[in-house]
């Protein structure tokens, strides 16, 4: 495994930010025990997300620390203590039975404003509850419109008699593997669709070439799409074959023939 | 800061530890929260949940695994990315916007405008326009790689390329520092 590419590919980024999931991640762990280097680049990392969180972050109310530390039973800030005093009972048994009262009269009163205050505040969380749901869904409804798009999109191209379909079947390499081209030749537009490509190698990318007056265009490096969406690919304006290779991330200047994976021809018509 | 020592004393429960704790770090997942969630009472209640679960799980931290940062920022940001995705969210406009700003993305990369601080504005001025919008939805915003990958139809790898970039070229800055 080549370690640079494989630092480079970005994964240690998604390791820290917690978004592989637990096999991808125990591979990731498996890796940097094995290689210093990998290591060492994930704590040098860290240490730039940690500086750069410090250097934006921003001051919480003072409040906050004290309600934390009060809910794990630390100590209060400074409050004053009612200090307890018995020595004083009330000599006079009215007065003592007034003060009882009062003391009843004020819970009581202070339990019903706590009651209404209580019934106000679950009708507005309810509120607000419903009001999230209804925003969860719509945002659902922005992404399936979003996919209904991207597909009606994909279809009109597919379906389209301006663009020319030219199939690019698998090569010694990877038999099985296949694609399609759909080439607007008066446009120049070029979409891609691929989705019975092997998954690349850690570090590796495809790359879509053109043969142009017997030489290779590169038309784009491309990782595989996640929902079999169509790829929108680089212009060309005259092609007479269309080719897939696979290369170091990010792409090559001309391309590594060994490593084709499929190719077609353009058939004019 | 030294991670070990701190370690040791949150896990004897030292209260002390989670007050210096916070000291250092509450300014950071407070920040970031903010980023995230854009509104002041929900990233509180994020902040107090990850201080909460960095005391109930210290006993969890592995320290030949982790930096303690990082693991209290996995915390922190899961907490965020959370709170944004359950309904307790508060219905208001501000979020509408964060949520629907990546549909917009191509439009206008008016994102920057979220990001309130000078001095993150001066980093990220340091960067390209579309690495930076990128950047900001990643690290700033809490979207996921292949979140900001679909969104913008970009391809996943030229996205995590140019987070890289953009962290590395960021590290060569805070470095300096």
């Amino acid at each position: 495994m080549n370690i640079k590419d494989y630092i480079e590919s970005g994964i240690l980024e998604q390791y820290l930010l917690g978004e592989l999931s637990p096999i991808e991640e125990k591979e990731v762990e498996k890796l940097m025990a094995q290689h210093p280097e990998i290591r060492q680049e994930y704590f040098t990392l860290a240490d730039t997300f940690e500086k750069l969180s410090l250097q934006t972050g921003v001051e919480p109310p003072g409040e906050l620390k004290d309600m934390i530390m009060e809910s794990v039973g630390g100590a209060k800030p400074s409050r004053t203590q009612s200090t307890q005093d018995n020595s004083s009972r009330p000599t006079n048994n009215l007065i003592f039975f007034a003060g009882i009262v009062a003391i009843i009269s004020m819970l009581i009163a202070a339990g019903v404003a706590y009651m209404c205050k209580q019934s106000k505040t679950e009708l507005s969380s309810q509120i607000s509850n419903q009001l999230s749901q209804i925003e969860t869904l719509n945002n659902d409804k922005l992404l399936l419109t979003a996919r209904v798009n991207q597909l009606a999109e994909d279809l009109r191209v597919m379906g389209s008699p301006e663009y020319n379909q030219v199939n690019l079947k698998g090569l010694p390499l990877a038999p099985q593997a296949f694609a399609q081209v759909f080439w607007n030749q008066s446009n120049r537009e070029v979409y891609l669709k691929a989705d019975h490509l092997p998954e690349p190698a850690v570090g590796k990318q495809y790359q879509l070439w053109a043969i142009v007056n017997n030489a290779p265009v590169s038309m784009g490096v491309f990782d595989l799409p996640t929902s079999n969406q169509l790829l929108k690919m680089n212009t060309v304006a005259n092609a007479a074959a269309f080719a897939i290779t696979l290369e170091p991330q990010g792409g090559v200047e001309s391309p590594t023939l060994e490593a084709m994976f499929v190719i077609g021809n353009v058939v004019s018509g | 800061m030294i991670d070990a020592q701190i370690v040791t004393r949150l896990k004897n429960r030292d209260k002390t530890a989670l007050s210096d704790l916070y000291d250092h770090y509450a300014a950071a997942f407070y920040g970031q929260a903010l980023r995230i969630l854009d509104t002041e009472a929900t990233a509180q209640e994020v902040v107090q949940d990850t201080f909460l679960k960095i005391w109930n799980n210290i006993s969890q931290y592995d320290d030949s695994k982790w930096k303690l940062f990082t693991w209290m920022y996995r915390i922190a940001r899961n907490e965020a990315i959370d709170k944004k995705r359950s309904k307790e969210i508060k219905h208001n406009d501000k979020t509408t916007s964060i949520d629907t700003s990546v549909y917009t993305y191509e439009a206008n990369s008016s994102t920057v405008s979220n990001v309130e601080d000078i001095g993150v504005k001066q980093l990220l001025n340091l960067l390209d326009e579309d690495t930076k919008s990128i950047l900001e939805l990643v690290y700033f915003q809490g979207y996921t790689h292949s979140e900001v990958a679909d969104y913008t139809k970009t391809p996943i790898g030229t996205v995590k390329t140019k987070v890289r970039r953009a962290i590395l070229k960021l590290r060569s800055v805070l470095i300096k520092e």
